[in-house]
């Protein structure tokens, strides 16, 4: 026992200890103005009304999360865009880093369908900032970069590197490996574009692809841990996420990382570059207290845990998309989907609604494809309905069809199941998905 | 390095052209939209030959042949509705809801109708809405009784023209305002004119920035085809078989009640699509040929199924469709069915081979 715990408190003193706080700076400032960048392209784009105003309907993932009315959505942009400036400048951290959190957290929380893999990284790299002592130093009116706790750097080192690992993990599907899917059908998409068009329609390039993918998900950090490959693993993260943003529209995502991974080199880099001396670091007594200790273990349970949660349900997670969301599932599927849905009131009066006349563009591509949505849309038909004064109760059977990676279309959702009053997912009425590819 | 730059160049070095070319197709498309609105003014010139000679002298014989160049008006204009996109919807053309804002309101045409306002020439019609206009209070004009009813017969129909002279000069400037209207959608479209046609055959090559390359026309031609399917499934069957009123038929709703051509203007809406995915039968590129670059049977899927439903809307011909949807639902239901299959193979199965509708959230992706 007296080992051991010698052992946790040598690594409590070590997490403790300090370190050079330039490289911690440097991300805080990159990751803020990122997101007030992105703000206003959001704003630019026009998005703000298109996804969170003009929408008739919203599917937010917890109950009572609701949208508000359109100028109160500006609002909450606003005081994203204000939040990260703030993080950027380091004044008052932990109050703009939480008002940064609960504004962006709310936006992804507000509708399923605008869900994106790395929003919630930044939800959760915001969390995670917002814990750490990063306003202590560095800011605008502290300018000088002194020290921070080394836990600050490894905690954001290790959830970076369970996004790169799980992405890989979540290549080693027969479609990503065997099929080269879907890469090969958004690669096809550049076929005619002179010069490189020949090549991007060229199955083995698809191929070429899909294996470097998996290969750099699952092994740059590793090779970016180590000193004498870092500069190698960190050239192979710009090329590969420029070369993503150039292909695919992934918006901030290839350049959040481009600035995130650079925490990989040793914590003083940044002064390389104004060539700043570095401040002295003294040996910490003082170890990090046991409850953090605890409380980064559980964040890291967590963290590992919730990607893990899709191998608990039987089928292919791309299809059935039980536990697929928080578990980083980044471009390893292509899915298209139709769906129509039969309304029969009481008295066996049948309405058919097409997705169109329910959904916005955007909710038209992803509502139909994913089950669990498909079952919120019937709940909210089936609730308007009755308080139209159809006679109850009325059922919502869904015409669900969908194809993966190029697969032949076939039925999503057993149609012969009342989704409005249907169990959560996982439920029998998610038809298996039928492996039979097309030639 | 060396080895590295070897195997590029030899990964480069298996690509060997590319299977479809989208740029032609787009190409292709944009004549096609210049080929059809030449039709449909063709089509016009007639018809307003045909009106003139009519209310010359309204005659039985007459009658039937204004029905007649009004039909292959209607269907010239069915046949491009696969094209009712940019100058047809959008700011500032936006010519559509005065060509074809449809179904007909009679009760409104006739308030026009017995009005004072004067009927010069088609400017008089320019400033009001898209009902009193167009083709669909075209087709009331010459096929419509009253509100409830068609014209039993020609002689009927050349009575009425004969003891109301204010209806031919009705038809007659409607017919005007058509023809000014297709011709501001032709300048619209036109090299000549505001040139939208190079925004399918050159995109970014204006100013107005709609399409940043040929692949996105091409997903654009492609997702206009499906939505003018599912038009013709859901607006011009479905919604009159009452598929959308806890199924009590709605008659009214139907595209030509008055004229009982609702079936055959839905099935050549169909042709019309039909025609971009095939493409003219020789050299020039379809969808299909894109489809069929990919997968030659799920090409040969979709063939059989665009056969199958025109033949089911053909089925419903023979009486009108107003009345199908009362007595023999199931005939229009599987005319609907079959449509619905179509549209499955189109908008699930084709777009997710070619990669139009990639899935990433258009934000951001992934």
């Amino acid at each position: 026992m007296g080992t051991e715990g010698g052992s946790w408190l040598r690594l409590r003193r070590h997490l403790a200890a300090p370190i050079d706080g330039a490289s911690l700076v440097a991300f805080r400032v990159a990751f803020g103005l990122a997101m007030a960048a992105n703000v206003l392209r959001y704003e630019a784009q026009g998005w703000v009304d298109e996804l969170y105003v003009a929408p008739e309907l919203a599917f937010p993932f917890l109950e009572g999360v609701e949208r508000l009315p359109g100028p109160a959505m500006h609002g909450v942009f606003a005081v994203v865009l204000a939040s990260a400036l703030g993080i950027a400048s380091g004044l008052a951290h932990r109050l703009f880093t939480a008002v940064f959190l609960v504004a962006f957290t709310y936006l992804e929380l507000v509708d399923r369908t605008t869900y994106l893999n790395h929003y919630y990284l930044v939800s959760l790299l915001a969390a995670l900032m917002l814990v750490m002592p990063l306003g202590r130093t560095g800011t605008l009116r502290k300018r000088r970069i002194g020290t921070l706790p080394r836990w600050c750097l490894w905690t954001l080192r290790m959830q970076l590197g369970l996004v790169y690992v799980f992405a890989g993990l979540a290549k080693l599907r027969g479609d990503w490996l065997l099929r080269a899917e879907p890469l090969h059908t958004w690669l096809s998409r550049y076929a005619h574009a002179p010069l490189v068009g020949p090549v991007m329609d060229d199955p083995w390039l698809a191929y070429a692809f899909s294996w470097a993918g998996l290969f750099f998900d699952l092994f740059v950090v590793f090779f970016l841990l180590r000193p004498r490959t870092r500069p190698l693993a960190y050239a192979a993260v710009v090329v590969f996420h420029a070369v993503t943003a150039l292909l695919f529209p992934i918006g901030i995502f290839p350049w959040l990382m481009i600035v995130a991974t650079p925490l990989f080199f040793e914590p003083g880099w940044p002064r390389r570059l104004w060539r700043g001396e570095a401040p002295q670091t003294v040996e910490q007594r003082t170890p990090l207290p046991l409850a953090a200790l605890a409380l980064l273990g559980v964040w890291f349970a967590v963290q590992l845990a919730l990607p893990l949660r899709q191998h608990l349900h039987p089928g292919n997670a791309c299809w059935h998309e039980q536990g697929y969301r928080f578990a980083w599932n980044v471009m390893v599927m292509e899915k298209t989907g139709m769906l129509e849905l039969r309304v029969l009131d009481a008295e066996g009066r049948e309405t058919r609604l097409a997705a169109r006349e329910l959904l916005s563009p955007l909710q038209q591509r992803m509502v139909p494809t994913q089950p669990d949505l498909v079952r919120e849309l019937a709940r909210q038909v089936r609730a308007r309905f009755e308080a139209e004064g159809h006679p109850a109760p009325v059922e919502v059977r869904a015409d669900a069809w969908a194809s993966l990676n190029g697969r032949p279309s076939q039925r999503l959702i057993d149609p012969n199941v009342d989704l409005a009053h249907a169990g959560r997912p996982p439920a029998g009425w998610i038809l298996p998905l039928a492996e039979a590819t097309r030639r | 390095m060396r080895v590295a730059l070897v195997t590029m160049m030899m990964v480069l070095g298996c690509g060997d052209g590319p299977s479809f070319d989208v740029p032609a197709l787009n190409a292709n498309a944009a004549a096609l939209v210049e080929a059809s609105y030449e039709e449909a003014a063709a089509e016009v010139d007639a018809l307003a030959t045909a009106a003139a000679d009519f209310c010359t002298a309204p005659t039985a014989p007459g009658h039937d042949a204004l029905v007649t160049r009004l039909e292959a008006t209607r269907v010239a204009f069915k046949h491009a509705e696969v094209f009712a996109f940019g100058p047809y919807t959008d700011s500032p053309w936006r010519v559509g809801p005065d060509l074809d804002l449809w179904p007909v309101e009679p009760d409104r045409v006739d308030a026009f109708l017995g009005g004072d306002e004067p009927l010069t020439d088609g400017e008089a019609l320019e400033r009001v809405g898209g009902k009193l206009k167009g083709l669909p209070a075209l087709e009331y004009l010459v096929h419509g009784s009253d509100v409830s009813r068609p014209f039993v017969n020609g002689d009927e129909a050349a009575v009425a023209f004969q003891e109301d002279a204010r209806r031919c000069d009705y038809l007659r400037v409607a017919i005007e305002n058509l023809d000014a209207r297709l011709d501001d959608l032709r300048a619209a479209w036109s090299l000549e004119g505001d040139r939208y046609a190079l925004e399918l055959s050159a995109p970014g090559s204006t100013d107005r920035e709609i399409y940043d390359d040929a692949f996105e026309v091409g997903s654009a031609l492609f997702e206009q085809m499906v939505f003018t399917i599912e038009n013709v499934q859901q607006l011009k069957l479905g919604k009159p078989l009452g598929l959308r009123t806890q199924g009590r038929p709605e008659p009214d709703s139907a595209e030509a009640r008055f004229s009982e051509r609702s079936a055959l203007y839905a099935r050549e809406t169909l042709a019309g699509a039909r025609q971009l995915y095939d493409g003219a039968p020789d050299s020039e590129l379809g969808i299909g040929d894109w489809i069929a670059s990919r997968s030659e049977t799920l090409d040969a899927q979709i063939v059989a199924a665009f056969d199958a439903a025109a033949e089911a809307i053909e089925d419903l011909e023979g009486e009108s469709l107003e009345a199908r949807v009362e007595t023999e639902p199931e005939v229009v239901r599987l005319a609907y069915d079959r449509l619905r299959t179509l549209r499955r193979l189109l908008a699930v199965d084709a777009a997710g081979l070619v990669a139009v509708t990639v899935t990433f959230n258009p934000t951001d992706g992934d």
